[in-house]
């Protein structure tokens, strides 16, 4: 088990731009919602999975999301949804790290079907906004990197460029964190 | 594999007119075809990559003009640069699948995303970049760089129920069998 928790601090526009020997103006003038959804924030911190010892309450509770998932991959609309909420809804036992993988791959799906929907983007987008925040600790691992890709698909059908820009920019980050993790 | 199985004449034509423009050194077919489908342990510069490959595609586009070479380096960077700043265009590279399928397949995506970008840019120049017609390219900026990712994602393992199930499996094996098992298997 490790505690392992590092964070990853974008230095942003400055290191971008200086980096560019095109020229890239970072200041140019942004003009209407552009301005107003101000710059990425990739900031990212990151935790190790922690898996405690394993308990019958834990297994029962991975088990019921696997069965949750399968058949809301089954199922389609608003029978989806309605699976994936209710998953969502499970109550967590104590020190199930895993949790928290489960509960974003049900968020990815739940948002992904929601964005299926005409007015489903802002709905996955307010979802996936707080278990993902820049704040937060987000584990290490694929699960994050595929709900920040999916915040990010949320935020761009909401023109949230910033934040879809953000989230690309962070899952980037995960799936780099990740690589380097296998190859130690 | 050579690069004639990939490009036609008059876009190996149009990719070395390019490159001679932007003052690189031509590539030869070996290396047009190591950068395309056996780089996998090297990939080249995405940023070189994705030119060529929307080079390639540029024949088959109606443009009011070509890009020079200063606005085509520009397009592609200011689709990392700008939308991930710190991140810049050696993320990127990083972040690529390393298998040879999974470098065509992140290629095909990078050329889609380049495409989408450089396109619909190319009928207005540079200009249209700092124009209202910004916001349209920082939406294809940024569905370009959701593309990246996701190609890189999708070498990753499984999702959803299978990678539930997968953690189910490993959860239980890591469970302490129970105590009347325990106490069979030590009087065996």
């Amino acid at each position: 088990m490790r505690a392992a928790r590092f964070t990853v601090v974008a230095a942003g526009v400055a290191l971008g731009g200086g980096c560019d020997p095109t020229g890239y103006d970072s200041t140019i003038p942004r003009g209407g919602q552009v301005q107003a959804d101000a710059e990425p924030d990739v900031q990212l911190t990151v935790h190790a999975v922690q898996s405690g010892s394993p308990t019958r309450e834990g297994l029962a509770y991975i088990r019921a999301v696997a069965s949750v998932l399968t058949r809301a991959e089954g199922a389609q609309g608003d029978a989806r949804v309605q699976l994936l909420r209710r998953g969502l809804a499970l109550p967590v036992p104590g020190g199930l790290g895993e949790a928290e993988i489960l509960r974003l791959e049900m968020a990815t799906l739940l948002a992904e079907t929601l964005m299926e929907r005409p007015s489903g983007a802002p709905v996955a987008r307010d979802l996936l906004a707080p278990m993902l925040a820049v704040e937060r600790s987000l584990p290490l691992d694929r699960a994050t990197a595929r709900a920040l890709v999916a915040l990010g698909d949320a935020s761009v059908k909401t023109d949230r460029d910033a934040l879809a820009a953000g989230s690309y920019g962070r899952a980037m980050t995960v799936i780099k964190l990740l690589r380097q993790e296998l190859e130690r | 594999m050579s690069s004639e199985d990939i490009y036609t004449p008059r876009e190996r034509a149009s990719i070395a007119a390019q490159l001679a423009a932007l003052g690189e050194p031509p590539l030869d077919d070996d290396e047009l075809c190591t950068r395309l489908c056996v780089g996998a342990d090297a990939p080249g510069p995405v940023r070189t990559v994705a030119t060529l490959v929307s080079l390639a595609q540029a024949p088959a586009q109606t443009l009011t003009r070509p890009l020079s070479e200063i606005e085509l380096a520009r397009v592609y960077r200011r689709v990392v640069t700008r939308r991930a700043p710190s991140l810049g265009a050696a993320a990127v590279d990083e972040i690529l699948p390393s298998s040879r399928r999974s470098l065509v397949t992140a290629l095909t995506v990078v050329a889609a995303a380049a495409a989408f970008v450089v396109i619909p840019l190319r009928g207005r120049g540079v200009a249209g970049l700092d124009s209202p017609h910004r916001r349209g390219s920082e939406r294809a900026a940024d569905e370009g760089l959701g593309a990246i990712v996701r190609a890189s994602l999708d070498t990753m393992g499984p999702s959803g129920s299978a990678r539930a199930r997968a953690l189910a499996d490993d959860y239980a094996a890591r469970m302490p069998a129970p105590a009347s098992t325990a106490a069979k298997g030590g009087s065996q």
